[in-house]
């Protein structure tokens, strides 16, 4: 409790924010930063982790940890967050539906991605387009056939906002498929011209404003990197 | 070196304060930045448009309109329940234009450059 007393002074919470917004004009301007500035917001990154990882974030608070830990390595990530998702299953259960069928009629099956046309025009994909679903409870798939994630999902929209859902399937002669799903992602930020603001609540009355172009310009000055990311998972099913 | 030291404990009470957020009324790590972009008169009715961005490093943008002026929590939460919605979705152009229709949002996107728009800054049209 003590800690809380200190932050909530408003001149503790304007120190913090005032460094991020003189860090941000420099990094609009392209002005170099010194190693205390790099080392301030690797650390502020690495801050992140630590706040993401306690409110149940884990997989977003493992993700800003790599960008500045990480070293542009691919990156493999736990599938539950997935696997739990309204929008993710929804398309499982179509993608599944799709794969049957075309296996029935003796066409290609074996590698199958969200965005493939004819799975996109087929009847099995209708129940995941916008319509009437609620892209607050259930998400749906967009135009491109990536799949826009519910916007309840808090701790997968944090980490993974939209993405093509892939599955690889083989089937054995009692006709029972065994597939494996993926999901591959790149972690990187918009640049200043984007003009969005990733707001951080801390304690009541304050929102600490990080420029996503600020995160953005760490990978021009050799703190972050972006990375791939990639999380699988394998199911038999018939 | 003072400086940097007072930072590096901004750090940490940012990581106190990031905990303690959990303990008290929001219960987001991350916040969705809403903003009101138009309040219009169709027929008599007051309309209130907002965007709404949402994720971390990968936003997605959205509006929403309401005939009541919403309260948003610090998480960028309301009760208020919007009567029409619509997202951005970038693989099908810019979008170059919001319609208000019957009630209803919907975007009118664009392959030209020329009409990229700042979100917040977007053409709004009414139409009857």
């Amino acid at each position: 409790m003590g800690k809380v007393a200190v932050f909530e002074s408003q001149s503790s919470f304007n120190l913090l924010q005032n460094t991020i917004d003189y860090l941000a004009c420099k990094g609009r301007l392209s002005k170099p930063f010194n190693k205390d500035e790099k080392e301030f917001m690797k650390e502020l990154f690495e801050a992140l982790w630590w706040g993401g990882k306690y409110h149940g974030f884990d997989e977003a608070a493992k993700l800003a940890n790599h960008y500045v830990n990480g070293n542009g390595k691919k990156l493999i990530i736990k599938p539950q967050v997935y696997k739990k998702s309204i929008i993710v299953t929804d398309t499982v259960t179509a993608l599944k539906s799709f794969i049957k069928e075309m296996h029935s009629r003796k066409k290609k099956f074996e590698r199958v991605k969200s965005s493939l046309p004819t799975f996109m025009s087929s009847k099995h994909s209708l129940m995941l387009k916008r319509g009437k679903r609620s892209v607050v409870k259930q998400g749906y798939m967009l135009k491109d056939g990536a799949l826009l994630v519910e916007q309840s999902n808090a701790r997968l929209k944090n980490a993974d906002h939209r993405f093509h859902l892939e599955v690889t399937s083989t089937v054995t002669s009692s006709n029972t498929f065994v597939s494996r799903w993926q999901v591959n992602s790149l972690y990187d930020f918009e640049p200043f011209d984007k003009k969005f603001v990733t707001s951080i609540p801390l304690s009541k009355n304050f929102v600490l404003k990080l420029p996503d172009g600020l995160s953005h310009h760490l990978t021009k000055i050799g703190v972050a990197k972006d990375f791939e990311y990639v999380s699988r998972w394998h199911e038999t099913w018939q | 070196m003072a400086i940097i030291k007072m930072l590096k404990l901004n750090i940490i009470v940012l990581l106190a304060g990031l905990i303690v957020a959990c303990s008290t009324d929001n219960s987001c790590a991350v916040a969705d930045n809403v903003s009101l972009i138009k309040e219009i008169n169709i027929k008599n009715n007051q309309y209130y448009i907002y965007s709404r961005v949402s994720g971390f490093q990968e936003k997605e943008v959205f509006y929403e309109m309401f005939t009541k002026k919403p309260v948003f929590d610090q998480c960028g939460q309301t009760k208020t329940p919007s009567v029409s919605d619509v997202h951005i979705d970038s693989s099908l152009g810019n979008a170059g234009k919001l319609i208000v229709q019957d009630g209803i949002l919907q975007i009118i996107y664009s392959k030209d450059a020329a009409d990229k728009s700042d979100y917040k800054n977007i053409k709004i049209e009414v139409k009857d």
